[in-house]
């Protein structure tokens, strides 16, 4: 007996339930079935029956096909029926790959294309294309037992005899196919004395698609047993006649125009009809059974009631009495829905943004009805991946800790989540496997590092991983494990160690046992970083490696599926995580996958020694799978990707992404599928059609709000990007049928702004929640910076010279850092991937530095060039060497004319300037620095002071010579000239420079003063006094106006401004809008710095 | 073989064989385009959307066409037998084809236009190989980068580890200051 329940709502078909079940008769400890088609169905079934009858117990929930084997196993006499069906998607690539892999003549070109360029057979895309064949035979067994069963009967038609071939054979393997199962089961059934081995009742509930098998299926075991087919239909009315205007359009094409035309064409609701393909063609072949109809429709009273209800409701209501509003549409009915929100629609600019504004939509209809709980509300994106992280940033996680609760988020739950993407363990495991490709990238190793099952394993724990940046970063580790490796996997012929694991950690190893400094021993330049008991970390670090590098090569290694299997689970898993009671579940997964792969492999008695790639490329396949884990429904906000079967009745059901090209789902089949060539027949699915009705059943199960976003502009331009065209159709009837409004000045699709932080977020009906972003409108208000202290006492104030010389090379800097404790820079170290292919501007003026100075001692520079040449800083080229050489070659000259002007010490000072003292260390002429010591007159009373550096002249440079100069004149007894002696390293030339001694040391002193009190104002309020300024302003010998300031001048700045400072964080933060060239900032400058250039002599 | 420039008219330009159509930025090219495919659907009752191939360069302006070939075709469902008022080019085309017939073309074109052939020239060439990919020999699993400029770049990368103990080579490149790969992609990766 088949009896059908039709009901437009799923609330009415949970209530009929219970009695349904109540029915039984059989041994109260016989577990009932419920046939469902999906988990979340199951689920929200088990809470309602737990809802209404106080308990859930005792129920089998199966699914369509795995029932019909469990049928099948249940009443074969003989038992030999395997368990998993040797015709299942997992074990059939396998075998179809076996048949292949062993295929005669019969199917030479297959095998041809399943080998590489060479003809060597190619087993991963053999695989891969066993795979997708495997495919489309599921999709033949259940909607095409007709060609297969020809197929069977050697009546095979043209361009079929390949696909013929393979199923011939996979038959001959297996004689319990599909097709002959079906009639094996039909043929025991009739055969009456099953009739104990069946249940009493089978329940099918909400299924709204079959393959039409199937329903024979289950037509003919309700002659034996009672089954009821509980379904929701949208209409009351019969609509399976209704065409959608898409299947007229094929009759148009295939019949001609005149008959057509001559059909009644009234259509009766466009959006059940246009919408609704699927599930009408499963209504028809209900139709076909022999059934029995009761229906449990829940029909409005009387149409007064329905006309003042919501749109979302009138519209339900209209598709559910088959009433076309667009057609009928009267002038009071318009203006009663004018300002309905059941249905709204938004446009946004990216997908953040969608979730962003979804996110306020809910927190105000929390606002709205206090009975609204979380676990009303479904939201609906076309792939949940899409939108996880954004969903996560917004809902989940808050980047500032809880208390601070500047905004109030809604916790929600992900479903349908690729196991790949959203386990983080599974990921590196899918990773792992990739090892025997991996050149062991330093990013990539330290990835692996932070995994919690990993860093449990081998010992690490979170404060130790700087630690080992620092080290992987002063050990110059970037990628190879050692030689051998670095030179085949990149394929180099001549090549070194360097930049390798191998090279580095040795480094670090050696190092501790050698010596507290950098030495270079035996061709390597030992590092002192390790000390003590951290000696510990760098053999766990050690071991990982080893670990890596023993697992690079194990893998490769070709082996039957009972190895792999066994290697895998038992070896690899085990060595690599360790599991704490948080990764349970991944493990439980990884494991449970591994063990499927064993049992699917066995079960298609594939004994080949497979490939680590198809192994690779099978595990990827599973895991690419949704996660199974079910977190649908568990009292929070569910997010999901669209599935169809998932009609559950919900308060808020909102769509997000409902844009052109990605919802509906396109689907692109194998040109070799058959089931695209031949015409379509009743009961085919597609995956446009299921999502056309997907979107029908999410109108209908919305009881209260319908929201649908997508994203309506361009993210970078604003230009229009179009909407899915489902979404269209919509828009299209709520005009038609409820006058709404689509044009551009009063459209009712809400285009939110770009930013959450623009102020039309803010207002309106539904402005946002989030008071952060709100904050940054409030920004908008100018925020001044320059923060001011009081002056600083400067009463017996001690200032070291060189805190002046850093303080005019960027004022800024020092005042946030001295006085405002603010920081700018970014000390976190990056490493890279790869290798330095030529050192940067720093290491080449330390090498510079260093080599000067040997020379200038005449010692030998050897000592510097092993250490940078074998410190990993340098590129590992042939041109290395000899780029030190010429830089050796081109310094001499300059060491040579720092010798020449003698032999120079420093000498301590101290000079008084009113209130405060400031100290100095100079380096002046030896020959005089005892006499300068006891500041005693020389006989010629003048010294001289020298300064130089192997790089070009800067302007700090100038500040510094002229500084000291200016301290060493007002200082000293003797009247000094100091000079500059630079090195261009770009020209290979010398700059020298030098101030002539001051003799009025009045004048010196009113300098410094100058100095020292901007220095001292620049420590309590912020000032723009940059050297560079005084240099870029004043150092052109032209003519100046020391109080006027020149056009030529003001384009100087602020070219410097755009250029120098531009990214300049503390010039940033305290002038945001930039800042012009003033007289007030022109005469401290011209004050300070003016005298230093007119002074500055350069030497030719 | 010659070629005769003419005007393009939309409405009377012949549905076959193969036409060059050439204008400047801003012309209205799109427009006709639209058009066009409008008479397509029209005149040759037995075309679908899914048979009109339209190609162009990046995936925003597929984009657009679609939404704007969308607008046209609803415009014209919406007013047809009014159209040519508007627009003289429809007199022919409203003459020849009841409203009814434009209806029963239209309506349907317009619900199977998610399914429309608009294309970039790579995204046809890739749909193509992925589904003749046993014709072309190409494995199942290929998908389309959009930027291919980190693979090049690591090429060149081991391509200068490959060369960087040859020292004459090294020193050419040097000389053309192109020995680092950031150097080296800056200076050829526009050359194609």
């Amino acid at each position: 007996l088949l009896t059908v329940y039709p009901s437009n709502k799923l609330e009415d078909l949970v209530q009929i339930l219970p009695k349904l079940l109540s029915l039984s008769s059989e041994n109260i400890l016989q577990a009932q079935t419920i046939i469902t088609e999906s988990q979340g169905m199951e689920h929200w079934l088990k809470l309602q029956l737990a809802k209404q009858q106080g308990i859930y117990m005792n129920i089998n929930f199966k699914m369509p096909s795995s029932y019909l084997w469990d049928i099948a196993r249940s009443i074969d006499d003989n038992e030999d029926i395997p368990r998993h069906s040797p015709y299942q998607r997992d074990i059939l690539s396998w075998r179809i790959d076996k048949i292949i892999h062993e295929a005669g003549d019969s199917l030479a070109d297959i095998y041809r294309y399943c080998c590489d360029q060479n003809q060597h057979p190619a087993p991963l895309k053999r695989f891969q294309f066993s795979s997708s064949l495997a495919d489309i035979f599921e999709q033949y067994i259940l909607y095409r037992q007709g060609l297969l069963f020809r197929w069977q009967n050697n009546e095979i038609n043209d361009g079929e005899q390949w696909q013929a071939t393979i199923w011939q054979q996979l038959v001959q393997q297996d004689d319990y196919n599909p097709v002959k199962l079906q009639q094996h089961i039909l043929q025991q059934l009739r055969n009456k004395k099953h009739q104990a081995k069946l249940p009493q009742q089978v329940i099918i509930f909400a299924i709204n698609t079959l393959a039409p098998q199937i329903l024979t299926f289950f037509e003919t075991l309700a002659e034996f047993c009672h089954i009821h087919l509980l379904h929701l239909n949208p209409c009351a009315q019969f609509w399976g006649e209704i065409q959608s205007d898409k299947s007229k359009a094929k009759q148009l094409r295939h019949n001609n125009i005149q008959t057509w035309m001559k059909q009644d064409d009234t259509i009766s609701n466009s959006l059940l009809a246009n919408l609704g393909q699927q599930g009408k063609e499963f209504f028809n072949l209900i139709l076909k059974t022999k059934h029995h109809e009761i229906g449990v429709f829940d029909l409005p009273d009387n149409n007064d009631t329905a006309e003042k209800s919501s749109i979302l409701l009138t519209l339900q209501n209209d598709i559910l009495t088959l009433y076309n509003r667009t057609l009928t549409n009267k002038k009071q009915e318009l203006a009663e829905f004018a300002h309905d929100n059941s249905i709204v629609i938004n446009s946004c600019h990216s997908a953040l943004r969608e979730i962003q504004v979804l996110h306020d939509y809910l927190l105000s209809q929390f606002e709205q009805d206090p009975n609204l709980k979380p676990h009303d509300i479904l939201v609906m994106c076309p792939c949940i991946e899409d939108y996880a992280p954004y969903i996560n940033a917004v809902f989940q996680t808050s980047f500032f800790s809880d208390n601070e609760s500047y905004t109030s988020r809604l916790k929600c739950t992900l479903s349908d989540r690729s196991i790949k993407d959203a386990d983080p363990l599974i990921a590196i495991f899918l990773d792992l496997l990739q090892l025997p490709d991996s050149r062991f990238e330093v990013s990539k190793i330290l990835d692996y590092i932070r995994l919690p099952a990993m860093q449990q394993k081998f010992g690490f724990n979170d404060s130790e991983l700087d630690t080992i940046v620092w080290w992987l970063d002063q050990a110059s580790i970037h990628w190879g494990v050692n030689l051998q490796h670095k030179t085949t996997i990149a394929d180099l012929e001549n090549t070194s160690e360097m930049f390798t694991w191998q090279w580095g950690l040795q480094r670090l190893l050696l190092g501790f046992s050698y010596a507290d400094q950098e030495v270079f021993v035996n061709d390597k330049l030992l590092l002192p970083h390790i000390e003590g008991q951290e000696i510990v970390l760098l053999g766990r670090l050690m071991q990982l490696i080893e670990q890596l590098q023993y697992h690079r090569k194990k893998l490769n290694k070709a082996r039957n599926i009972e190895d792999w299997h066994q290697y895998l689970f038992d070896e690899f898993i085990d060595q690599f995580f360790s599991f704490k009671e948080a990764d349970k579940v991944s493990l439980l997964m990884l494991k449970n996958a591994l063990q499927t792969m064993k049992e699917n492999v066995k079960s298609a008695q594939y004994d080949e020694e497979i490939k680590l790639e198809v192994i690779r490329c099978y595990l990827q396949q599973q895991f690419s799978l949704t996660d199974n884990n079910n977190r649908f429904l568990a009292g929070q906000i569910s997010f999901c990707s669209m599935i169809p079967m998932r009609s559950i009745p919900f308060k808020i059901i909102a769509i997000l992404g409902l844009n052109d090209g990605v919802f509906p789902r396109q689907e692109h089949g194998y040109s070799y599928g058959l089931l695209k060539q031949h015409p379509p027949q009743e009961g085919d699915r597609s995956r446009r059609g299921d999502d056309r009705y997907l979107f029908l059943e999410a109108i209908l199960s919305a009881r209260e709000k319908f929201y649908l976003s997508y994203q309506g502009r361009d993210e970078k331009k604003n230009t229009p990007r179009q909407s899915s065209l489902i979404l269209k159709e919509f828009i299209a009837y709520l005009q038609q049928g409820f006058g709404w409004r689509n044009d551009d000045k009063n459209s009712q699709i809400i285009q939110h702004p770009l930013h959450p932080f623009n102020a039309l977020c803010y207002q309106g009906t539904n402005p946002s929640f989030d008071k952060r972003w709100f904050r940054f409108i409030q920004a908008g208000t100018s925020r001044n910076n320059l923060i001011s202290f009081p002056p600083i006492e400067s009463e017996g104030l001690l200032i070291q010279a060189n805190d002046m010389i850093k303080f005019f090379t960027h004022p800024l800097k020092v005042f946030a850092q001295h006085s405002l404790a603010l920081y700018f820079e970014d000390n976190s170290l990056l490493l890279e991937d790869k290798e330095p292919f030529a050192s940067n501007a720093l290491t080449d003026y330390q090498i510079r530095f260093e080599i000067s100075q040997k020379q200038i001692k005449n010692e030998k520079t050897t000592e510097v060039f092993n250490r940078y040449l074998h410190s990993g800083q340098l590129a590992d080229s042939a041109l290395v060497e000899d780029e030190l050489l010429n830089m050796q070659e081109a310094l001499s000259p300059f060491a040579s004319s720092v010798k020449a002007k003698g032999s120079f010490n420093t000498c301590y000072v101290e000079l008084k300037l009113n209130s405060i003292t400031l100290t100095a260390e100079l380096p002046l002429l030896a020959q005089n620095n005892k006499l300068v010591a006891q500041n005693k007159k020389l006989e010629n009373n003048t010294t001289e002071m020298f300064f130089w550096r192997p790089s070009s002249r800067k302007a700090k440079d100038d500040l510094q010579l002229w500084l000291m100069h200016l301290i060493a004149n007002a200082s000293l007894k003797q009247e000094v000239t100091s000079y500059g002696l630079y090195f261009n390293h770009k020209t290979n030339k010398q700059e020298s420079v030098f101030f002539p001694a001051i003799k009025d040391k009045k004048l010196a002193n009113s300098f410094l003063q100058h100095f020292v009190d901007s220095y001292l104002q620049g420590l309590s309020t912020p000032s723009l006094n940059f050297v560079d300024f005084g240099k870029v302003l004043f150092s052109k010998k032209e003519k100046l106006d020391v109080t006027q300031i020149s056009y030529q001048q003001a384009s100087e700045w602020e070219k410097y401004i755009n250029t120098s400072l531009q990214a300049d964080d503390y010039f940033a933060w305290f002038y945001p809008q930039s800042v012009a060239l003033t007289t007030e900032l022109y005469l401290p400058l011209s004050k300070l710095f003016q005298p230093l250039y007119a002074h500055l002599q350069v030497e030719k | 073989m010659t070629h005769s420039v003419k005007q393009l008219v939309t409405s009377s330009i012949p549905l076959y064989g193969r036409h060059l159509i050439e204008a400047s930025a801003g012309t209205g090219k799109t427009h006709n385009i639209t058009r066009i495919y409008l008479r397509l659907l029209l005149e040759k009752q037995h075309l679908s959307v899914k048979n009109i191939l339209l190609m162009t360069f990046t995936k925003a302006a597929t984009e657009e066409l679609r939404g704007r070939i969308e607008k046209e075709l609803r415009h014209a469902l919406a007013n047809w037998g009014s159209l040519s008022q508007e627009d003289n080019a429809f007199a022919e085309l409203e003459k020849t084809i009841s409203k009814k017939n434009a209806e029963k073309i239209l309506h349907p074109a317009l619900l199977e236009l998610d399914e429309a052939a608009i294309f970039t020239i790579h995204g046809f060439c890739s749909r193509i190989l992925s589904t003749q990919a046993f014709a072309s020999g190409m494995p199942l699993d290929i998908s389309m980068e959009v930027d291919s400029s980190e693979l090049q770049f690591n090429a060149i990368a081991d391509w200068i580890r490959q060369v960087s103990f040859d020292k004459e080579k090294m020193l050419r490149l040097q000389e053309i200051n192109s020995h680092t790969p950031e150097q080296f992609y800056k200076k050829f990766s526009k050359l194609y």
